[in-house]
């Protein structure tokens, strides 16, 4: 059986206590193995990305236990917790989040830049080869503003991957774009996933979820259903299918 | 994150708002080259006002009457009569280490040459007053009055005479003038001595004492005494023994107070030396505040930069960028943008001082330690006004920051 990599219990998360209190989750419990391609869906204001933040250690929860690789997250100190968000994650957002005014390349190296074991001639290596891997070789040099929203995708995507992280956490990273470019995308984290990277990824969109291995639905902070998907559609396919049209 | 990437950063975030930051070190720039400047040109005031101080005589005493100001107002003690011809012997015979003495009456008259006229000072001295006060002949000669004997209705003129009353000073020599309708004859022109403080040190005329205190004056007693030592390490001593001979053989007191008091120029020498110095001084400071105002900027635009960068630093913070780094990278910029804004200040700051000294007409020189210290001072309001910045920075939540609109 596949190693555990994520495992929460009970975890709450109160948002405004006291007055206007917000129980975002409410007693969720998960375990998420390796190799696994997790889909967290479910209405608006449900709290999804408020258990993916907890997930990806951006958040800390209002109570529960977190094990992360069988090491438990909540009492290790903020250091650590940047440490392990630079090494071991990845991070791609609904809004890109790219810096203003700096190249493709600048971008993508930037985790590696608060990773002091590696040098900057490597650094600059890395970056270049995630930013092949997600087809953008020709546009390594270009400045973030002059990239189509798929291709701003992709280099928040190389960026993610540059660490070769060992989870990936992608908050609606198709929310943004239309389905042919959608597609596009959930072809690069089918093939990360092929390559055993583990991915949690949010989305509301049932043909993108459609992709994973595992759909997990919330329901007013409370995991409502928790199911394997049987047949997952291939990205490239549904890609090249689109484009005959 | 290693330091050389920390710097490039920061120089990479300067130049990528190159208006704005250049409006920021607005403030550092302004207020590091006006230090300098000030600085530079209030020590070359300083040395040229001293310089000129130093041509009226260093080794000089001057001896007048009245109570010394500094024991406070005593009027019945102070008299204007004091002082006699007499006492210049016995000062000349008891004290050693005076070697030029010269009773000194003064008046401000009126001079006439033909339709010409003009008001001099008309100094009557011995022939040693023009040693002790460094007054050279240029034209002519000088009097022959060494022991005050003299009264011959002769007269040496300064510049400014010469010119008021003839076309050209060259005929100056010669001619009678008359001073309070006295005939004078004019046997030297002296040279040029310009001006001091804004008084014109040439607008004079000097004639044997007795002639100006007797004919001139009608006075019996005499204004001030010049005495002068041949090294200038002997005036302390002199005064010494002056103020022994007008106390004891002398005996000028009343009540047990002097009647006179000793002045020395190096003693005037030091109190303008002083008093210049700490004008340069309050200038710098100043011009500090605005270097203060200048830091203040710093601090404002940093903060707005933080709020402007709040989704990168969000972005950083995710990614793993320990909160330490963000605190150094915008400590860092704020300290790159004050030092770049010093080193524009001091290049400015040089420039001040050329063009100043160049306008002012004195040497206006721009000393290591101003440069060190504008550097150092920079350096600290980058550090102090963009620590709060930095902070604000380095404590923000990822998640929050990066949902900032
Ligand atoms: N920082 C916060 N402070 C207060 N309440 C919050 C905060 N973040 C989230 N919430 C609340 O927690 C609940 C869950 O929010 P969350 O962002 O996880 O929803 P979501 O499922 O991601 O929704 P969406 O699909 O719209 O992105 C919402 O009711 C939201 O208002
Ligand atoms: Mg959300």
């Amino acid at each position: 059986m596949a190693k555990c990599v994520i495992d929460i219990n009970h975890i709450t998360k109160v948002f405004n206590p006291g007055e206007n209190e917000v129980r975002a989750l409410n007693d969720v419990s998960l375990k998420i193995f390796e190799g696994e391609f997790v889909s967290l869906m479910g209405a608006s204001g449900s709290g999804k990305s408020t258990l993916l933040n907890i997930l990806g250690c951006l958040d800390q929860p209002t109570s529960g236990t977190y094990f992360l690789d069988g090491e438990e997250v909540n009492g290790i100190s903020k250091a650590a917790i940047s440490r392990i968000r630079n090494r071991k994650f990845g991070f791609v957002f609904q809004a890109y989040n790219l810096l203003p005014k700096t190249t493709a390349l600048e971008n993508v190296e930037l985790p590696l830049l608060y990773n002091s074991d590696i040098s900057s001639s490597l650094r600059r290596k890395k970056a270049k080869e995630a930013l092949v891997s997600v087809g953008l070789a020709k546009r390594i040099y270009h400045k973030t503003n002059e990239l189509s929203g798929g291709q701003q995708q992709r280099v928040a995507i190389a960026r993610a991957l540059v660490n070769e992280p060992k989870v990936i956490f992608a908050d609606e990273p198709t929310g943004n774009l239309d389905s042919k470019t959608s597609y596009q995308i959930m072809e690069l984290f089918q093939n990360l996933n092929e390559k055993g990277i583990l991915i949690v990824m949010v989305s509301h969109e049932p043909d993108i979820v459609e992709m994973s291995k595992r759909k997990i639905i919330l329901h007013d902070g409370k995991v409502i259903e928790d199911d394997e998907i049987i047949n997952p559609k291939n990205a490239h396919e549904l890609f090249v299918a689109a484009n005959k049209k | 994150m290693k330091i050389l990437d920390l710097l490039a950063s920061a120089l990479r975030s300067i130049n990528r708002n190159r208006s704005r930051s250049l409006l920021t070190m607005l403030g550092i720039i302004i207020g590091v080259a006006s230090v300098i400047g000030m600085l530079a040109l209030g020590s070359g005031a300083s040395d040229s006002i001293k310089g000129e101080l130093g041509k009226l005589g260093t080794n000089l005493i001057m001896i007048r009457p009245g109570a010394d100001q500094q024991r406070g107002v005593s009027s019945d003690v102070t008299n204007a009569e004091v002082l006699k011809e007499t006492d210049i012997k016995a000062i000349l015979n008891l004290c050693p280490t005076v070697n030029f003495i010269s009773p000194v009456v003064q008046t401000k008259s009126q001079a006439v040459f033909g339709s010409n006229n003009c008001r001099p000072y008309v100094t009557g001295a011995y022939r040693d007053y023009f040693f002790m006060n460094n007054y050279a002949i240029k034209l002519g000669q000088l009097y022959d009055d060494r022991t005050g004997k003299s009264l011959q209705k002769v007269c040496v003129i300064g510049k400014t005479v010469a010119e008021d009353l003839f076309v050209n000073e060259k005929e100056a020599v010669g001619n009678i003038i008359r001073i309070d309708k006295i005939p004078f004859r004019i046997i030297g022109v002296l040279e040029e001595k310009g001006e001091t403080m804004g008084m014109d040190g040439d607008n004079i005329i000097i004639a044997p004492f007795r002639t100006v205190q007797k004919r001139l004056l009608g006075l019996s007693y005499v204004h001030v005494i010049h005495a002068a030592t041949k090294d200038e390490n002997d005036v302390d001593k002199a005064v010494s023994e002056i103020d022994d001979v007008m106390r004891g053989f002398l005996k000028k007191v009343s009540g047990g107070e002097p009647q006179y008091q000793i002045a020395t120029q190096k003693e005037m020498l030091d109190v303008m030396g002083t008093v210049l110095d700490m004008l340069t001084l309050l200038l710098a400071a100043i011009a500090g505040i605005s270097l203060i105002v200048g830091g203040i900027g710093i601090m404002n635009i940093m903060l707005v930069s933080v709020t402007e960068r709040t989704r990168e630093i969000g972005l950083r913070l995710a990614v793993g960028a320990p909160s330490n780094v963000i605190l150094w990278q915008f400590l860092i910029e704020s300290i790159v943008i004050s030092l770049i804004g010093g080193i524009i200040g001091i290049l400015l700051g040089y420039a001040l001082a050329e063009i100043g000294g160049n306008v002012m007409d004195m040497d206006a020189e721009v000393t290591m330690s101003s440069v060190l210290m504008a550097f150092g001072f920079s350096f600290m309001v980058g550090i102090i006004f963009g620590f709060f910045p930095a902070r604000k920075a380095a404590k923000l939540n990822p998640i929050q920051a990066l949902r900032h609109e």
